[in-house]
């Protein structure tokens, strides 16, 4: 009830807080200019934000079961750096192409990327719960070097930057839509929670109750991918989301992913819903970039997520 | 250093006395961002950083020895060729190929004035900068200081007198219509808005149009903006630069991501006032006199239209 309202009071204030003098009786009345921003660009930029923000955090959740691995996510196992790598690639060798060409392409790099981490994981006989968000955000920087160095032969890095800062303040209707991907995705997810469960308990395990391992660590693999390249191609790169908020919900609600999924994509879109509602007002009229306010919250969860892990170890 | 530069000055004068046969050289001080420099008239072997600088000097006929050959504008293609030198990036001059060339001038441009003093240590360095503060009115101080160099300043003077003769006519125009105007740049899917202190500032310090939106706060790429920002500004002109495109990259990007409703809802959109202008010459080879020239006719063709 209380969440419900939450999100609620949350939504409107992102409606109503924007560049544009646009007002509540301005709608009521039926205001051309009031009613095109409304549904131009306010409404589309809530459902930007829920759907990337659950989306987000969904695919963290995931790929903490694939990885068997609380500090795992897109952002600490190169998926995110692979869909830039895409992205660079798609824009230097088909340079003229169109949006499908680039989403494919930032598509399929992060899926080969992160089976390709998943696999290495499998090899690893020494799992310890910090040395796999390390070994992945090496694995990211390596590939994110490759994206530097290509992007610096071809004169992108500014255009690389400007794109990779996560900000919403573009997404109008008719250019986000690709984000829905999140809602079959997240359902995929739920369906398959208690296989990514079993998985996430490792494969002898798996097998022994039956279970097809390497099509569940695959699957879910893909929805990783799907998950947070769309919000990649539309956004731009969260950091920390995936990472913190499953943590947070698994602290208040234990480790039935089933049970947190719903939660884990609530909480996703409110955070993200206050990240950005915080950065169209610091610098009104003009915006701070959701990546650069979620960056100092998301800061402060994860190293406090460390310390405690520590502690009860 | 000084000293010996001063006890040498009256035994170079005497030595181009007695070769006056040849260009004459005088030995003069010229004013520019990074302080004063001394230096012969008429040098030789010219290493030039910046595109602003390489388009004066090919327009006074003056061929350098060396140049950033990236992003040359198609009629400066002909620095492309083997016997002008490659000197390193916009941003990191290659000091081993510059000092090689023996150069007796070196004009560095505002992406390498930070290195102007290291530039001096090989010859005598000049800082060609088009100031945010003023285009039109640093680009005059940049061409007079080339023309007192290269000695060419009736010819500067012609220029400028035909430049702003064609400035003035706009300005009369835009102040006239009161025409208001906003600036934005696309990068990476993302939108920014320039104001009277940005790079762009000459479209309202020299043209005269009007800040749709004022109190835009200088900054290099721009002030992140959403279109609602561009919908609640409705400026009555708007000019675009998709730096994509300026860098070559993705030819009709810019266009693309402005073609919404927020955007095609202004009066910008609506009388097909909105210009995509010339990224090479605005963002890269600006200051100089066919890039001058080209931002003058991206002004004036959405001007025609009125």
């Amino acid at each position: 009830m209380l969440m419900g309202l939450g999100i609620i009071i949350l939504g409107l204030s992102s409606l109503f807080i924007g560049a544009a003098d646009m007002q509540l009786q301005a709608i009521l009345a039926g205001d051309t200019d009031a009613l095109t921003i409304f549904f131009v660009s306010r409404v589309p930029r809530l459902i930007a934000i829920c759907l990337a923000g659950a989306g987000l955090s969904v695919a963290g959740l995931v790929m903490q079961q694939v990885c068997q691995n609380r500090f795992a996510s897109p952002s600490t196992t190169g998926t995110i750096d692979c869909a830039m790598l895409g992205y660079v690639f798609a824009l230097v060798f088909a340079s003229n192409s169109n949006s499908t060409v680039t989403m494919l392409s930032i598509f399929t790099f992060s899926i080969l990327g992160t089976l390709l981490f998943v696999q290495f994981l499998q090899r690893l006989k020494f799992k310890n719960v910090i040395l796999v968000p390390l070994i992945g955000i090496m694995y990211g920087n390596i590939v994110g070097s490759l994206t530097t160095f290509i992007a610096y032969k071809y004169d992108l890095v500014q255009s690389l930057s400007a794109w990779t800062v996560a900000n919403f303040s573009s997404v109008l209707r008719g250019n986000f839509e690709l984000l829905y991907v999140a809602i079959p995705a997240s359902i995929l997810a739920y369906l398959y929670a208690s296989r990514f469960s079993a998985a996430s308990m490792g494969e002898s395990f798996a097998k022994n109750i039956g279970l097809d391992y390497k099509k569940v660590v695959f699957i879910g693999v893909v929805i990783v991918a799907v998950l947070s390249s769309s919000v990649v191609m539309i956004v731009g790169m969260i950091p920390f989301l995936g990472l913190i908020v499953p943590n947070v919900v698994s602290l208040f609600k234990g480790d039935n992913m089933r049970k947190n999924l719903p939660f884990t994509a609530y909480w996703g879109a409110v955070l993200v819903l206050c990240c950005d509602v915080l950065g169209r007002v610091v610098i009104f009229p003009y915006e701070v970039p959701i990546s650069m306010i979620i960056s100092i919250v998301g800061g402060v969860v994860f190293i406090y997520l460390v310390m405690r892990d520590k502690s009860n170890a | 250093m000084k000293a010996l530069k001063t006890l040498f000055t009256p035994l170079a004068l005497a030595t181009s006395l007695t070769f006056s046969g040849f260009a004459l050289a005088d030995t003069i001080t010229v004013q520019h961002v990074a302080g004063e420099t001394t230096l012969d008239t008429n040098p030789q072997r010219v290493v030039v950083m910046g595109l602003g600088s390489l388009d004066v000097l090919d327009t006074l006929g003056i061929e350098p020895v060396g140049m950033v050959k990236t992003y040359l504008p198609s009629y400066l293609e002909k620095y492309q060729a083997d016997e002008f030198k490659n000197v390193g990036s916009m941003f990191e001059p290659d000091f081993e190929t510059i000092f090689t060339l023996k150069p007796d001038l070196i004009i560095a441009s505002p992406r390498t004035a930070p290195l102007a003093e290291e530039l001096s240590k090989i010859a005598p360095t000049v800082v060609f900068q088009v100031d945010s503060a003023g285009y039109w009115e640093s680009t005059q101080q940049n061409w007079r200081m080339i023309g007192k160099i290269f000695e060419k300043e009736k010819e500067i003077e012609e220029y400028i007198t035909q430049y702003q003769t064609q400035i003035d006519d706009i300005r009369q125009f835009v102040e006239a219509g009161e025409i208001d105007a906003l600036t934005v740049m696309t990068n990476g899917g993302n939108l920014s808005a320039f104001g009277e202190q940005s790079r762009f500032s000459s479209i309202y310090k020299d043209f005269g149009f009007k800040e749709a939106q004022s109190g835009i706060v200088e900054s290099t790429h721009g002030n992140l903006i959403s279109f609602e920002y561009v919908a609640s500004a409705n400026p009555s002109v708007m000019f675009v630069l998709d730096r994509d495109q300026a860098l070559g990259r993705g030819d009709s990007a810019g266009k693309a991501l402005l073609d919404n409703d927020l955007v095609n809802g202004t009066k910008a959109a609506k009388n097909n006032h909105i210009t995509i202008m010339d990224g090479n010459a605005w963002y890269l080879t600006a200051g100089g006199m066919d890039a001058t020239q080209v931002m003058i006719d991206d002004i004036r063709s959405v001007l025609d239209q009125e």
